[in-house]
Parts: C-alpha cells; structure tokens; sequence
C-alpha cells in the first residue's frame, strides 16, 4: 500500500465520518417526530408521530401498486410493499430524525424530520 | 485496428465479468440496502483499465451492466440502472486517478488497493445519485456514511484478489500474450 493509497483510503474514512456527523449534528436534540412520506418526488402526507397511542397502518400509492406504512409512537416502518426486493421493508422500524425508508421502485421515501419549529431554527 | 487477440480478450472479460456481476447477486448482504456488495466484477473493470485502456475498460463497464442485467432479467429497471451508474462513475474514477497517478513517482501512485477503494467509492457514490434522481429525493443520502465505509473493506478485498490475478497471469507468462 503506497502513500497515495493510504491519502485516499483516510478521505474515504473522513468522508464518511463527516457525513455521519452531519446527520448527527443536523437532528441533534430532537424529541418530537414527524415523518414526512414522499411519493414521486411531492409530498404524500405528514404524520405526526408523537401520539402515545399511536398504532395504524397508511396506504401510500406508487407506481407499482399500493405500499402500506405502519405507524406506532415514535416509529414508523414499511410493513408490506409491490417492489421485487423489500429492502425497503428489511429496513425495519425508524426512529431517529433524518433516518429515512426508501424505496426505488415504488417511488417512495419515508423521512423522519424534526418537529417544524426545531428545523425553523437549523433553517435560519 | 483492433487485433484479433485483443478483441478476444475484451470478450473473455466481458463475460467473466458478466458472470462476477450474476454471482455476486447470489451472496446474501447482511444490510438491507442494495448498494452494499462485494463489487467483483470491479475487478475486471479495473484489470481492463491496468492491460488496456479507459476506452476498453469503459466499453467493458458498459457490455457488464447491460448482458448481466439482460441475463438475470433486470434490463432497464432501477437495478440495472443503479449498477449502470455505478459501473460508469467507478470506471471514469479508476481510470482519472491511474493516469494521473502516471505523472507522479513510482513509489507514490495508486496502487491497485487504493484504485480499487476509489472505484468501490465512487460505484457507490454514482448508485446514490442516481436512486436520488430516481425517487426524486435526496434523503437517500442518509446511506451516504455506510456506503462509504463498505468501500473500504470491499475496495481492499477486491484490490487484493487482482493483485494475485496479475501476479498469477505474470507467472505463468500469459500477460505477455493478453497485452500485446
């Protein structure tokens, strides 16, 4: 392994440290939860997962069919889906600010953002 | 013109790196995201760029993704365009950083380990991208740390297994053959 090697393989690895940091830093300290599903680019519904009570499923249409959502408090996951793979599905539940679901071929992403208020505030 | 050998030779690897690329959908990944893999078939991307040329390399890129997907069925869905991406993005890669690796000193260049994690990199950056203009969405991205930390284990591991390919095609004098 030569200097040059070494150089590339420590950016790699810098890299990737900054881009965990970023998604670390950017939600830092959120509590509340919304998670915003996108289909096709717009958005198909925010639901608000702060409810203690939380527990229903939400049909999202995409191009292949129907994927269905399941909700519960603070957590938010894709229970079933038309796509060939269901790596979307094998993702399981997600519950921190920035963790996303995506599924390509069905068009959909499912995002955890913080409260508005909170991404105001990173905003400005 | 191309030689009779040559054109031979872009054949074999075409198809070996067909069947890399088929075989490699056969390992089960221990993450569920469909960017994470071995990247075998990088190798001989990568071997194309070392014998040959960017052109080559490319052209062999390009014949891999579209006959692997043509093969397992995937042509033209979002697998084949995902590899596609990311067999171009990791050859233009490889191929930047060998040549200009040629203007600097012998014991400073890229080796093959470092070309590798370079285009395990940038297969995975290229396969991001093009998911994001896929969904439209850039929160994909959120897989940014991951993929990139698998393209260094991957990118080493495939380094190697090329390193012993040339030593072994040195050895037994076929190189010679391939090259000329």
């Amino acid at each position: 392994m030569t200097k040059s090697d070494k150089l590339l393989i420590g950016l790699v690895l810098a890299l990737t440290i900054l881009s965990y940091l970023f998604y670390v830093l950017l939600y830092q300290g959120d509590s509340s939860l919304t998670a915003k599903i996108v289909t096709d680019g717009s958005i198909f519904t925010e639901i608000d997962l702060n409810h203690p009570g939380a527990n229903h499923c939400i049909n999202i249409p995409g191009p292949l069919g129907t994927s269905v959502a399941e909700v519960r408090p603070g957590a938010i996951r894709m229970k079933s889906s038309p796509c060939p793979d269901h790596y979307c599905m094998e993702i399981g539940w997600i519950n921190r600010p920035g963790a996303v679901i995506v599924c390509v071929p069905n068009r959909i992403v499912i995002e955890i953002i913080p409260d508005k208020n909170s991404v105001d505030t990173i905003a400005r | 013109m191309i030689s009779t050998r040559k054109l031979t030779t872009i054949a074999v690897l075409v198809a070996l790196a067909i069947v890399l690329h088929l075989f490699e959908a056969l390992i089960p990944i221990p993450f569920p995201i469909p960017g994470v893999k071995l990247g075998l078939a990088n190798i001989v991307t990568l071997l194309a760029l070392v014998l040959f040329d960017f052109k080559t390399a490319l052209t062999i890129a390009f014949m891999r993704t579209v006959l692997g997907s043509l093969l397992s069925g995937t042509l033209f869905n979002i697998a084949f365009f995902l590899s596609f991406s990311g067999a171009i993005a990791a050859t233009c890669v490889m191929a930047i950083l060998l040549y200009f690796g040629k203007s600097l000193k012998f014991h400073s260049r890229f080796s093959l380990l470092g070309l590798s994690v370079a285009g395990a990199a940038a297969h995975n950056l290229g396969q991001l991208a093009m998911a994001a203009l896929l969904i439209k969405h850039t929160g994909i991205f959120y897989y940014l740390p991951i993929m990139l930390l698998s393209s260094v284990p991957t990118g080493i591991l495939t380094g190697l297994l090329l390193r012993e390919l040339l030593k072994y095609l040195k050895a037994s004098g076929q190189l010679d053959e391939i090259s000329c």
